[in-house]
């Protein structure tokens, strides 16, 4: 099982959950599965940040002759990983404002169906 | 396979394990004698297999399923699957981050407003899928009953085209990446020319810290790394990004009474009528002679 | 408040001693010359703001204030300078107006102004006879309605002149240049409901655009060859450059065609020929304006100029013998034009054309002391004249009305001393002094210039001297006949106007009164030294600051006494004699008429091409505006027309509207629409970036 464990076979994973989110999108009209598959996409994303960052970890941390840039690189190796917490930050303020506007969508035509939505056109 | 490697480990060796840290510790530390790295890596391979398999089928679930209360469940356990694998990834931090947040946080907000709208006795998403996106769509004609729920699972075929042509991309990306498995990029060294990096860089007597951990993390945000600047700055703009997001989810919530919105349309007429109104009269600079 | 100045006072002299300023004037002084530019700006601020809301009074009284007070700041900085500096400029406190590269070089403009001998007297004429033509303004303009903005324009017009006077780098001066160019425009173009009088305005922008023209080139000749544009330092520079034979020769056209330059700006501003024709449209303005701006102060600013880099004419070779031709040339043009005009305002506006004429022939004879002796005391006279005409259109539109052309019409007055005694006896006193009679300012300076003309060692000299000395007989016959016309005789207009006419109020006669004093004490500054020995102060005060042309300056080697009598008899006796004939000629009754007469028998042809000014404008318009207006019409057409407004501006709407109505449709207002053509860009782009 070992072979399934490969930065290839992890960002395949992504692009699954990736694909996934997008059909997920576009195929859906529902408001609210539409939102869910939007944080698929966003976790596929993720993955590939962790993944990165772990990489980073493995591969750039050999052969450091002083203490200081030895730890420098380990810390750096974290980026990956802030940028997925940051993500995780926006997507909850998104997650927020998508359900608030889902709700006044539903107050104002008492329907969460986005192809009824539909005035926003010149 | 799984079960075989590790029993025997797990036998020999269960009185050192601790949960969490050691797992992402290679090498000898301070005060914890690790597993060895081969175990290690097959753990983690076995850990992210069945995480792996157990997000993208929840993930399909999520969109497949018609209602949308199941839809979520699955989303759920999709999430749960995620943080599986950024723990195979070393990624402690952040996979007990996305079971709070994600699991936590996102799904019950998303419950909360399930649970807030009514959708019909069944709760059912009565609208079928976007099979032909680009047509037309009539919703007088579900209105009127005349679309039938149809059946559990439709199936969008554009959507579907355009889903897996991203991703195509992703595995033509990941070809590019190294084939070696993540055994071959062990060890993660957790030792420096100097000894191991820890909690606190003054102290040589602060536990030493591993790739991923909470400690790890929140050094890497807030401390200046050689030549990566600190994400502190950054953290902080953040949290105003998501107070931002909490006010104007709370400024479209908000519902306005009937007497209020009247009153705000009798200000609006008000103020155009006025702004019509108003007659700028040119004030006269003449001069001169007459 | 006063702790407040005393605190703020010590401040800046700690940080001045901190930071190791070698410049020892006191800070009272830098002050106050900080101040003298200012104060009439923030006159300007005040009513350009609120104008609008004082009484014409307060309006009136708010800038003469500010700009009095300007005159006294410049006294206390004269106080200080002529006392305690030591010859050493007062420079205020300097900062860096921008900094750049130029030719490779640094080059630093500041914002600073120096105070030296030549400040003493442009600070003083320009704050001093500014302060008694705003006052004479508060009566002047008490019933127009801009009042305010005339006042504003006015103010304005102060700090501008004095920039240009006090500034320290040339670029400073510009500034003030064309600021003074403004103000003239928008004080000539005033009342500008009256389209003659916008038109006027307009004409004295453009000419005067020709000029700065001029003057931009000669400016950036010296900064390319200097590498500065700070006046002291080009006259340090140049001061050097002057020992130097060898680099002097080989780079003699810089110095040339800088300085001609330089002249062409000056021949703009001063209204010299052949940019001379503005300045008579510009009696279109208020006449306290024509008395500030076109006769004291803005019309002299090209003769200061010249003075101020006078180090730097003295490099170049045939540019000054060029300036004193054109001077004179031009002396004698205008005075000959203004025989025979019968605008009042027209003949002082020849008059001074002609005055200027000979500042810029003794700018060119290397006597640049005389030509600042002269402004200064045309500057009074001229000021005084302008004032007193301005009293009697003032009187005389009582009767004919506002704006009538009528009023400052010379055929239809007479005999007004009855009427206007101080008025008249002020212009008396003004016109003597213009025609050079002694005892008055201007036959202390006018003849020392004819007298620089004589002792001359160049060849110009003496054809100099000629038109010099015809001009001065041409002007005390035109003023004699202006005197004449206007307060002696028998009244020649209708008998309502009569009725109405009277003497000015008190803020006007005030400042003719105090303009007459000093029209007649002005000149006594600078007793020539044949008449008490070593009385000259005025030339001895400025002799330091120029430097002279190299063919000027064996002048005080030979004893020239014998010559200066001479020359000075002579033209006293032309001056009396002349004022005489026209007096007398003028003053009896029908003059007039007898005289338009007799040109119209014997002198026909030359009696109309001198009121017709010699057919310039005449031709200027065949020569030169009509071709300009007929290309500018051809570009107006084809090129505004035809391809800014049809092709870019509506060809560009055109396209951009056609190309939104394809991409509305677009707009479907379908969100799964819209998702669709979003996830496919996206994919498209990916791939692009893939590929490439």
């Amino acid at each position: 099982m070992e072979e399934l464990f490969t930065p290839t076979k992890v960002l395949i994973l992504s692009g699954a959950l990736m694909s996934i989110g997008v059909y997920g999108v576009l195929a859906r009209r529902n408001l609210i599965v539409m939102l869910m598959s939007l944080e698929m996409m966003l976790v596929a994303v993720n993955v590939v940040l962790v993944l990165f960052s772990r990489m980073h970890a493995s591969e750039g941390m050999a052969g450091h002759v002083s203490q200081h840039t030895y730890e420098a690189a380990f810390l750096g190796a974290h980026t990956g990983q802030i940028f997925t917490l940051m993500i995780m930050t926006v997507a909850a303020g998104e997650v927020g404002v998508g359900l608030a506007i889902l709700v006044a969508l539903y107050r104002s035509r008492n329907s969460i169906d986005v192809d009824q939505a539909r005035e926003l056109r010149l | 396979m799984l079960m075989g490697k590790a029993g025997v480990f797990i036998a020999e060796r269960s009185a050192q394990i601790r949960p969490f840290a050691p797992l992402t510790a290679i090498g000898p530390t301070d005060n914890v004698t690790p597993l060895s790295g081969v175990f290690r890596a097959h753990i983690m391979a076995e850990i992210f297999v069945v995480s792996a398999i157990v997000s993208v089928v929840g993930a399909v679930l999520m969109v497949a399923r018609r209602n949308p209360i199941y839809g979520l469940i699955f989303l759920l356990v999709s999430f749960s699957g995620a943080a599986g694998v950024f723990y195979s990834l070393n990624a402690t931090f952040i996979a007990v981050s996305q079971i709070l947040v994600y699991a936590g946080a996102i799904a019950v907000l998303f419950l909360f407003v399930l649970m807030f709208i009514d959708l019909g006795k069944k709760g059912e998403d009565k609208f079928p899928a976007r099979v032909d996106s680009l047509s037309t769509y009539e919703p007088a004609a579900v209105e009127e009953g005349k679309i039938s729920e149809g059946p559990r699972f439709q199936f969008s075929y554009p959507a579907a085209v355009v889903a897996m042509t991203v991703f195509a991309l992703f595995v033509w990306v990941a070809a590019s990446l190294p084939e070696e498995t993540f055994d071959k990029f062990d060890p993660v060294p957790i030792h420096g020319p100097a000894g191991p990096i820890r909690e606190d860089e003054t102290n040589s007597k602060s536990s030493p810290i591993y790739f991923g951990s909470t400690a790890a993390v929140g050094r890497a945000i807030f401390e200046r790394k050689g030549p990566f600047e600190s994400f502190a700055l950054h953290y902080e703009v953040v949290g105003l990004v998501i107070l931002v997001g909490v006010m104007g989810a709370v400024i479209l919530g908000k519902r306005i009474g009937d007497e209020q919105r009247e009153e705000q349309e009798r200000k609006l007429k008000a103020a155009v009528a006025g702004a019509d109104g108003h007659d700028d009269h040119g004030h006269d600079h003449g001069h001169g002679h007459h | 408040m006063g702790e407040l100045l005393t605190s703020f006072l010590l401040s800046a002299a700690d940080t001045a001693e901190k930071s190791g300023n070698v410049c020892e004037c006191p800070h009272m002084a830098k002050l106050a010359l900080t101040l003298v530019p200012l104060l009439p700006l923030l006159g300007f601020v005040i009513n350009a703001f609120w104008g609008k809301k004082l009484t014409p009074k307060a309006s009136g009284t708010l800038a003469s204030l500010s700009i009095g007070a300007a005159f006294v700041c410049a006294l206390i900085v004269t106080g200080h300078y002529v006392w305690y500096a030591n010859g050493v400029a007062v420079e205020s406190y300097n900062v860096s107006w921008f900094t750049s590269q130029l030719f490779g070089k640094e080059f630093d403009v500041n914002l600073g102004l120096r105070f030296d001998h030549l400040s003493v007297v442009m600070a003083l004429v320009i704050t001093g006879v500014g302060t008694l033509i705003h006052i004479y303004s508060v009566g002047y303009m008490a019933h127009d309605k801009g009042y305010w903005r005339y006042f504003a324009y006015l103010n304005l017009f102060c700090f501008a002149m004095l920039c240009l006077a006090l500034g320290d780098n040339l670029v400073l001066l510009f500034l003030g240049w064309e600021g003074v160019g403004l103000c003239s425009y928008l004080l000539i173009g005033f009342w500008y409901e009256d389209e003659e009088k916008a038109k006027a305005g307009k004409k004295a922008f453009v000419v005067n655009r020709i000029g700065d023209l001029g003057f931009l080139v000669g400016m950036m000749l010296l900064a390319w060859h200097f590498g500065t544009l700070d006046t002291a330092e080009l006259t340090k520079s140049a001061g050097e450059l002057a020992k130097n034979t060898a680099e002097l020769t080989q780079n003699q056209w810089v110095f040339n065609a800088a300085c001609i330059s330089l002249f062409v700006g000056a021949v703009g501003k001063s209204a010299q020929i052949p940019l001379y024709v503005w300045l008579p449209d510009a009696m279109a303005g208020p006449t306290p304006v024509s008395a500030l701006i076109h006769a004291a102060t803005m019309v002299t600013a090209g003769v200061y100029m010249v003075c101020r880099l006078s180090a730097v004419y003295a490099l170049s070779t045939w540019v000054l013998p060029a300036i004193a031709v054109v001077g004179a040339a031009t002396a004698i043009f205008a005075a000959s034009i203004g025989l025979v005009q019968r605008d009042i305002k027209k003949v002082l506006a020849y008059s001074t054309v002609s005055q200027l004429g000979y500042m810029f022939m003794a700018v060119g004879l290397g006597a640049y002391t005389f030509a600042v002796f002269h402004l200064m005391t045309h500057a009074f006279f001229k000021a005084l004249l302008f004032l007193g005409s301005g009293s009697v259109i003032h009187s005389l539109e009582h009767g004919y009305g506002h704006g009538n052309p009528d009023s400052q019409d010379l055929r239809l007055m007479g005999g007004l001393k009855e009427k206007m005694p101080v008025t008249c006896w002020t212009m008396v006193i003004g016109g003597l002094a213009l025609s050079g009679v002694p005892i008055f300012a201007g036959f202390f300076s006018k003849d020392e210039i004819i007298l620089s003309a004589w002792l001359s060692e160049l060849g110009v000299g003496k054809p100099v001297w000629i038109l010099g000395i015809g001009a001065a007989a041409m002007t005390a016959f035109y003023t004699a006949r202006l005197i004449a016309l206007t307060f002696f005789g028998k009244f020649r207009g209708p008998h309502h106007v009569w009725e109405h006419a009277h003497e000015s109020p008190r803020t006007m006669t005030v400042p003719l009164v105090i303009l007459a004093i000093m029209s007649v004490v002005g000149g006594l500054v600078n007793i020539p030294h044949n008449l008490a020995h070593g009385a000259d102060n005025f030339a001895q005060f400025l002799s330091g600051t120029f430097t002279t042309p190299s063919f000027a300056q064996s002048h005080g080697e030979h004893d020239h006494t014998s010559a200066e009598w001479g020359n000075m008899l002579f033209s006293v006796v032309i001056a009396i004699g002349m004022f005489y004939a026209g007096f007398k000629y003028y003053s009896r009754d029908g003059a007039l008429s007898r005289a338009d007469a007799k040109a119209s028998a014997g002198l026909k042809p030359v009696f109309t091409t001198l009121l017709n000014k010699y057919y310039v404008d005449e031709l200027y318009e065949k020569v030169i505006v009509r071709p300009i207006r007929i290309g500018a019409q051809l570009f107006f057409v084809f090129i505004d027309m035809l391809l800014i407004d049809l092709v870019f501006v509506n060809g560009s709407a055109f396209v951009m509207g056609a190309l939104s109505h394809l991409m509305r449709r677009v707009q479907t207002g379908v969100v799964s629409f819209y998702l669709y053509t979003f996830s496919i860009g996206a994919v498209i782009l990916l791939l692009v970036l893939l590929l490439w």
